[in-house]
């Protein structure tokens, strides 16, 4: 016992405050099997009144095992055990007459309504923020015993609340759940509808969970329009397969401008682009400048031999009007379009030599279509495949330009010829592509009716016309098959066709069209509570349950013909068969969206673009390097999967997953090409980990400046699952000047030398001092920016002209965390992250425990936990490891 | 310009309400209504209120002096052309309700504990007028955002939230956009076609209900609520897209996408909600105005994001810039008033019957404090011009104020929400 005893006192100097009692509980159990014992009996045995009796047990249990004779089994002592611990150390502030915090703990009976309460003052306390620290501390085994006795009846009142629900609720799909469940079972790999749908809200950090995902008239109104939208969608009207058209639009010449490219035209004629005959600059283009006042647009002509490309420099459309207009789309397909060109680098109108490749990037209206690149003065056709729908436009934009568009004054009195000097061309320098043509091919049909019809109406066309004995057995057959796919369980014929096939045959005998009926039936299917909820009754889930979980744990779908059979079949229950499910699941495609969605969440990497950097401080802000950001992010995950690597990958990494414009902000010299890659960090990197990712830099910032208090609160929540107190009522906040007067550093320090402030700040504030060597858009900075004092920063380009952005006062990013461990930097602090592996580990579980099953890990699941992560450790906590053991876990196998 | 009123009055679908919720709901306030509205003559009440999640600077909201010679300060000032077409309020909050920025969802119903895990919401004020005043309109009521998020201030009777619409180009086509007669048909049909979905559906859920737990049965009984309340809608739905929809001047407009073009989407929303109002297409509308996602204002002299800006209104700097994002906010207020004066109706204007309210969940947004919350009723018909200080030992319910005005739209309610009473010092012309 000695040495469990030295073993806890050096756990309690050692270990950081959260979540220690966890660990002691590990170790009672450990080393005490009858502990462990008589806290699961004391659970589960006293039901009338576990609270005083479980309290009686673990405390005395723990006690005693600890060494610590203090406490008897009698309920009425322990009892007067918590009593006599508030006496002496929270209710001098938190009383009826101080009422601290608008907390009277004599008003705060131990009893399930006051959970949130309890738990609550369970955090404060185990944090270490309670007592404050200018008060009498207690013993680190008083405090432990204490916070035993709470954890426990917590974990009690939490399992009698089980014993009746189970762990999750019931819930409905999310909007993107449903769309993804709508793409899969109608064959519309690319249908959008989750927008249409209301915003979600958000529970534990998800929308994954009952309380999160409310259901209103407004939601019941909304699916149906929704489910009859991509219905309609899935079937085609033409019997016969649309030909596929090869449309090509040539960039040669003023006139072939005008006709199929506004925009193309438009910067002709103001001199923002460059025409070339072959690769040198055509010289030979005459502009008279537009007079407004007259209404004359002004014109650019050239003699034959035409120009035969343009190069233009800008990422963005504003009202230029860059769709090229020849490229119609007849019906939703998937389409080539391919273009033909090369990188430039205007350098004041002369092309300078350029080593890297261009991206061109495709948008349609409000959507982007996709990314090519095309290499420095290497005329090159590229191409992409993209689903277009009939309404979509294509537009080319240089999307690896810096300029969102050009801000120079084209100077020629109106109604004149633009003199050959003043050109705009001439006074920026920047890169740029050189379009020669476009081509956009198709419809690539395969087959006709595509599946999505197939799936529907067979073979069936839209205006088919049948004997109605006939149609109703064909919507039988039909409906049947549809509710088999839709429905993630076994289907009771009598009770699942019967509301579709009533709604169907109704239809048919008011002589409505065949598809119209089946429409409304298959509506039918796709808007009821059968559809929309996900099921999963207390106990331990059956198959299909379990197959539903996981799928829409992994996919955020529903689960597929494989994974249905195993549910019938029950070979699901299998331990080995699960984790091949698991495997298979995560290495296909549709994992990319349990990717995506989770760091959305997880890291609120939805929240990215909700700032915009200002553009005089950031000129390099794009919107390729935001997409890229979050590629990276997602790749990087995606590797963590694959390599199953470990939590320490979560602050610390030998290589990122970058493309070209990310490795220019990082640094990082040879790597051409818009593709995300792994590329090996040299040692003295400061990248590496999720932290120092542009996504992650730039969403813990806002647009213009970042804060530490900010940046903190982030790493403190997200990174370390260690959520600070939330501030204190009356408190001002402390915000960056950005005039380069003042560093946030010195304002903070002079915020924290109220003692009040300082005791959260040490705690908030460190990993935000690590990441101050980040701006805003995730670049590394020694010095901070601003528009006012300082050098300024030669070379950098605002909207074609010399920006007027300066260096002003140096970053510190040292500081030292709430135990005093100091660091130099974000290196030194990604060191200080891994030391606590263990901690990152088990924030990584407990928020894919809340993904996966729509719960979060409550008091009762600790052990669990607990013993997950003690399993885990040895293969260093690796993200795939994780997945298994938590999918093979009662957590996910239970409701 | 105005549809007449359908035939259906709001008496049947009051009915319909009770006869379809009964079964699941108990509102404490329903036992006491009646129906006034539609019975009384004259022109209809309407409501536009307008929450803005970051509250104004309360040193430059709340005036000096009381009554109706209070001196004005410098945001009334904005106002002043209005000064006897609105009240200021001080002294108002909701009791119970702290929790900083959460505090939003509560600001037109008034429930208590936020913060407090397992909280439950309650009906919104709209939603409490739009039950007793049913399908007099094409929608009951219209719940707005500006913004990104999910947020809203509109709560259904069980405290579920009413999905916010944040797109003027979504919400002009819903108002105005007539479909072509087989789009019209379609819908028609489809909703017909729902409506007795509907009531498959919650059969279903009930025989669910039977098999799980309490908390689940709660959450299933959203899911039935949902069913039967669109079940009485589609109808009514039905029926109105039949009828032609108001042709207005105004052009569909563009989204404002930019996170920094606060003004420009406020305006946007403010003059839709107008125009929904003048052409009776609601009387209900809540307007969320969201900027806690910390967005920068584009407006000269704003350097600052204004989130940020809130929470050192200490600095006198950032006090200035603040200034210059909530005085731009007051002019789109006052914008509203104007054009909403200057819609004639009979012998007055809209104004004249359209309450206008703008307050805020936040008392202070730099402490996250909720109490004392800064309030302005416009218009409605009330005896206005005064700064009306309800502060006596501690705040007055600001549901005091919502039941004033929920019976100024016609509902005799005895209580709303927290209120003790109507408010006093607020009359009727």
């Amino acid at each position: 016992m000695a040495d469990l005893v030295n073993q806890a006192h050096d756990f309690f100097v050692q270990t950081p405050a959260r979540k220690r009692y966890n660990a002691v509980t590990r170790a009672a159990r450990a080393y005490c099997p009858a502990v462990a014992a008589v806290l699961d009996f004391g659970m589960m045995e006293n039901s009338k009144n576990p609270t005083i009796a479980f309290l009686a047990a673990a405390l005395s249990l723990v006690m005693a095992s600890l060494g610590w004779a203090a406490v008897s089994s009698d309920p009425g002592e322990v009892h007067e055990f918590v009593d006599r611990f508030l006496s002496a150390n929270c209710l001098d502030c938190h009383d009826d007459l101080s009422t601290k915090g608008d907390l009277n703990l004599l008003d705060v009976g131990l009893d399930p309504d006051n959970f949130a309460v309890w738990s609550s003052v369970f955090d404060r306390v185990e944090g270490g923020d309670m007592p404050p620290e200018n008060k009498r501390q207690p013993s680190s085994e008083e405090r432990q015993a204490f916070l035993d006795a709470i954890s426990g009846y917590l974990a009690s009142v939490e399992r009698d609340l089980r014993e009746e629900n189970g762990r999750a609720m019931v819930r409905r799909l999310n909007r993107k759940e449903y769309e993804h469940t709508l793409r899969d079972l109608l064959a519309l790999p690319h249908l959008e509808i989750a927008e249409t749908l209301p915003p979600e809200g958000s529970a534990h950090g998800f929308d994954k969970s009952a309380e999160a995902l409310d259901f209103s008239h407004v939601h019941a109104g909304r699916l149906m329009d929704v489910a009859d939208e991509a219905l309609r969608k899935a079937i085609v009207s033409t019997p016969e397969k649309p030909q596929s058209q090869t449309i090509r639009f040539e960039v040669r010449g003023p006139e072939n401008l005008k006709q199929s490219c506004n925009g193309l035209y438009a910067l002709l004629k103001q001199t923002k682009a460059i025409p070339m005959a072959g690769m040198e600059i055509d010289e030979t283009i005459t502009r008279v400048r537009g007079n407004f006042e007259k209404r004359d647009p002004g014109v650019a002509t050239d003699q034959p031999p035409f120009f035969d490309s343009l190069a233009i420099f800008i990422n963005g459309e504003f009202n230029l009007g860059m769709s090229i207009r020849p490229f119609k789309i007849p019906v939703a397909g998937y389409y080539k379009i391919r273009v033909n060109g090369f990188g430039v680098l205007n350098d004041h109108g002369t092309l300078a030599p350029s080593e890297r490749p261009e991206t061109v990037g495709f948008y349609s209206r409000d959507r982007t279509l996709g990314f090519v690149d095309l290499p420095a003065y290497q005329p090159t056709t590229a191409e992409l495949t993209v689903w277009l729908e009939p309404d979509d436009v294509i537009k080319p934009l240089v999307a690896s330009s810096p300029n969102a568009k050009l801000q120079i004054a084209l100077k020629a009195k109106p109604g004149t010829l633009v003199p050959p000097e003043n050109v705009v061309y001439r006074k920026f320098r920047s890169h740029g592509v050189a379009f020669r043509w476009f081509e956009l091919e198709g419809p690539i049909v395969e087959e006709w009716p595509p599946e999505s019809h197939r799936r529907l109406l067979g073979e069936k066309g839209i205006d088919q016309e049948m004997p109605l004995p006939e149609a109703i057995k064909e919507a039988r057959v039909l409906m049947r098959n549809f509710v088999i796919q839709a429905l993630r369980r076994p289907i009771l014929p009598e009770v699942d066709l019967k509301i579709p096939l009533a709604v169907v045959n109704q239809k048919l005998r008011r002589g409505e069209t065949f598809s119209e009926a089946m429409i409304a039936g298959y509506r039918a299917v796709l808007t009821s509570p059968d559809f929309l909820l996900l099921a999963g009754e207390r106990g331990r889930l059956d198959t299909w349950a379990l197959a539903e979980r996981l799928s829409y744990f992994l996919w955020n779908s529903a689960p597929d013909q494989r994974l249905r059979n195993l549910a019938r079949s029950g070979q699901l229950a299998e331990p080995q068969v699960l984790r091949g499910e698991v495997n298979r699941l995560l290495n296909h495609s549709r994992s990319e969206r349990f990717v995506e969605h989770f760091l959305d969440k997880w890291l609120k990497l939805e929240d990215i673009a909700l700032t915009e950097p200002d553009g005089n401080l950031y000129p390099e802000y794009t919107p390729l390097l935001m997409d890229s950001a979050l590629w990276e992010s997602r790749a990087y995950f995606a590797e963590m999967l694959r390599r199953d690597l470990g939590a320490a990958f979560i602050a610390q990494s030998d290589f990122v997953m970058v493309n070209q414009r990310l490795a220019q902000l990082y640094d990082l010299p040879g790597v051409y090409g818009n593709h995300i890659r792994p590329v090996s960090l040299p040692t003295n990197s400061v990248r590496g980990g999720f932290l120092t990712q542009a996504s992650v830099l730039k969403t813990s910032a806002n647009g213009t400046v970042t804060s530490p208090v900010v940046r903190g609160h982030y790493v403190q929540v997200h990174i370390l699952g260690d959520p600070p107190p939330p501030p204190p009522p009356a408190v001002p906040a402390v915000e960056p000047d950005i005039t380069g007067a003042t560093t946030i550093r010195e304002q903070l320090a002079r915020h924290s030398e109220d003692r009040s402030c300082a005791s959260c700040h040490a705690q908030i504030d460190p990993p935000g001092f690590a990441l101050e060597g980040f701006d805003v858009m995730g670049g590394f900075r020694d010095r901070y920016r601003s528009l006012e004092k300082g050098d300024r920063i030669a070379n950098l380009f605002f909207e074609g002209r010399p920006a007027d952005t300066r260096l002003a006062l140096p970053v510190d990013s040292s500081g030292e965390l709430r135990d005093g461990t100091p660091f130099r930097g974000i290196r030194d602090f990604k060191g200080l992250l891994i030391d606590r592996e263990n901690q990152l580990a088990r924030n990584l579980l407990e928020h894919l425990i809340t993904y996966a099953t729509g719960a979060p890990a409550g008091f009762a699941d600790q052990a669990l936990v607990d013993e997950m992560l003690a399993k885990l450790e040895t293969k260093h906590f690796g993200v795939r490891s994780m997945i298994h053991a938590l999918v093979q876990s009662p957590l996910f196998l239970e409701k | 310009m105005k549809p007449a009123a359908p035939s259906s009055s709001s008496i049947p679908s009051r009915r319909r309400f009770l006869r379809g919720t009964g079964a699941v709901l108990a509102l404490p306030w329903l036992e006491s209504l009646s129906t006034a509205a539609e019975t009384t003559g004259g022109p209809p009440h309407r409501m536009i209120a307008m929450c803005n999640d970051l509250g104004f600077i309360p040193d430059y909201f709340f005036p000096k002096g009381e009554g109706t010679s209070y001196e004005d300060s410098r945001y009334t000032a904005v106002l002043r052309e209005f000064r006897d077409r609105i009240t200021v309020f001080s002294g108002l909050s909701h009791p119970e309700c702290v929790g900083g920025h959460q505090t939003d969802k509560c600001f037109l119903t008034g429930a208590i504990h936020p913060r407090k895990p397992g909280f439950k919401n309650t009906i919104s004020l709209d939603q409490a007028a739009a039950t007793e005043l049913g399908f007099s309109t094409r929608f009951p009521s219209l719940s707005l955002r500006i913004g990104p998020g999910g947020g809203s201030l509109s709560y259904a009777a069980n405290g579920v939230r009413i999905p916010s619409e944040g797109s003027p180009s979504s919400l002009y086509r819903r108002l105005f956009v007539q479909g072509t007669p087989e789009e019209v048909q379609r819908q028609v049909t489809r909703l017909r076609d729902g409506q007795s979905l509907m009531d498959n559906f919650s059969d279903r859920i009930k025989g669910l209900e039977s098999r799980v737990g309490h908390a689940d049965r709660e959450r299933l009984d959203q899911f039935f609520t949902a069913f039967r309340e669109l079940e009485q809608r589609l109808d009514e739905n039905a029926e109105w897209e039949l009828k032609p929809k108001p042709k207005v001047k105004v052009r569909e407009p563009k989204d404002v996408r930019e996170a920094e073009a606060l003004v420009a989407r406020t305006r946007l929303m403010l003059d839709l909600a107008k125009l929904a109002v003048e052409t009776d297409s609601t009387r209900l509308v809540t307007i969320f105005a969201t900027q806690q996602f910390n967005p920068k204002v584009n407006l000269p002299g704003v350097e600052m994001p204004h989130h940020a800006l809130t929470h050192q209104q200490g600095m006198e700097k950032s006090r200035a810039q603040l200034a210059i994002v909530e005085e731009a906010q007051l002019g789109e207020y006052r914008r509203l008033l104007g054009s909403l004066q200057g819609s004639r109706e009979g012998d007055g204007n809209l104004l004249d019957t359209t309450m206008v309210l703008l307050g805020s969940n936040m008392g202070n947004a730099n402490s996250h404090a909720n109490n004392n919350l800064p309030t302005i009723l416009a218009g409605g018909g009330f005896r206005h011009g005064q700064h009306l200080n309800c502060h006596q030992k501690g705040d007055v319910p600001l549901a005091n104020l919502y039941l004033t005005m929920l019976r100024r739209l016609g509902v005799t309610a005895e209580r709303f929400s927290t209120s003790t009473s109507p408010l006093q010092g607020l009359e009727m012309t």
